[in-house]
């Protein structure tokens, strides 16, 4: 996720299962376990998925569709290790 | 210190964390890959070279030649990519004003690179992998690690630039 998040941030995540395109969000994934990444596309049942900032993230196809109830929540504040 | 704060805090009771998953791990740069790469290059022209002594070449032969051709080629791209990376990856203005020349020298192992795939000549193998030293020896600059080279203890026994590492 750089330049947004870098390893070693701390983020404060509002729960909520219902995504909204365009946050930054902690998900369950059943292969890569809680991820954090940016929903890229919603559909109307609130299934969402999700991408990276960065090219070496592995992509939105790697990852899938995440059901609704995979949200953990959005990230509403960004605590970076240089501030 | 909000961040130093929540560090203590997380050191305490550690907080869930969440991975951003990057197929290459945050931070994790180590031009090793490359020189090993052109280290095998080199093996490679060595153990063709010592063909060269049989004639006729028996059908077993010609099928380790074939081998060794497209091992010497393979990894003389992996000098590439793992070059490239590092430098289009890790390296930004910092690192780029810390090494000049470096672009120079990253187009020059490319060159070498594709020369040491059309060719069998052990001179070209040298010559990636003293490119590749100088390259190793930039990129631990930027880390601010000093640099020793010694031979590597295994054919083809060339001369190798590593990083001097604290003891743990």
């Amino acid at each position: 996720m750089s330049p947004v998040l870098s390893c070693g941030d701390f983020v404060i995540v509002r729960r909520t299962t219902r995504p909204k395109l365009g946050s930054i969000v902690v998900a369950i994934h059943p292969k890569y376990g809680q991820i954090i990444k940016r929903v890229v596309i919603l559909n109307d049942k609130e299934e969402f998925q999700l991408s990276g900032t960065n090219t070496n993230s592995i992509s939105t196809q790697e990852m899938g569709w995440f059901p609704r109830e995979a949200c953990i929540g959005k990230v509403v504040l960004t605590i970076k290790k240089s501030t | 210190m909000l961040h130093a704060l929540l560090n203590h805090i997380d050191h305490a009771k550690p907080f869930e964390t969440a991975s951003a998953h990057c197929d290459i791990p945050c931070k994790i740069y180590d031009p090793i890959s490359a020189q090993i790469a052109a280290l095998t290059v080199i093996r490679m022209c060595d153990l063709i070279a010592e063909l060269e002594d049989k004639t006729p070449l028996s059908i077993a032969d010609q099928a380790q030649l074939a081998r060794l051709v497209n091992e010497k080629e393979s990894h003389a791209g992996n000098v590439k990519h793992e070059i490239r990376v590092i430098w289009g990856d890790y390296f930004k203005q910092p690192q780029f004003d810390q090494v000049a020349g470096i672009h120079d020298l990253v187009h020059n192992i490319m060159l070498k690179a594709s020369q040491c795939k059309q060719h069998i000549d052990r001179q070209n193998g040298l010559e990636l992998l003293a490119l590749v030293n100088q390259f190793a020896e930039a990129f631990w600059t930027t880390k601010g690690l000093k640099t020793y080279t010694a031979q590597c203890p295994y054919p083809p026994a060339q001369a190798v630039v590593y990083p001097v590492l604290d003891n743990a």
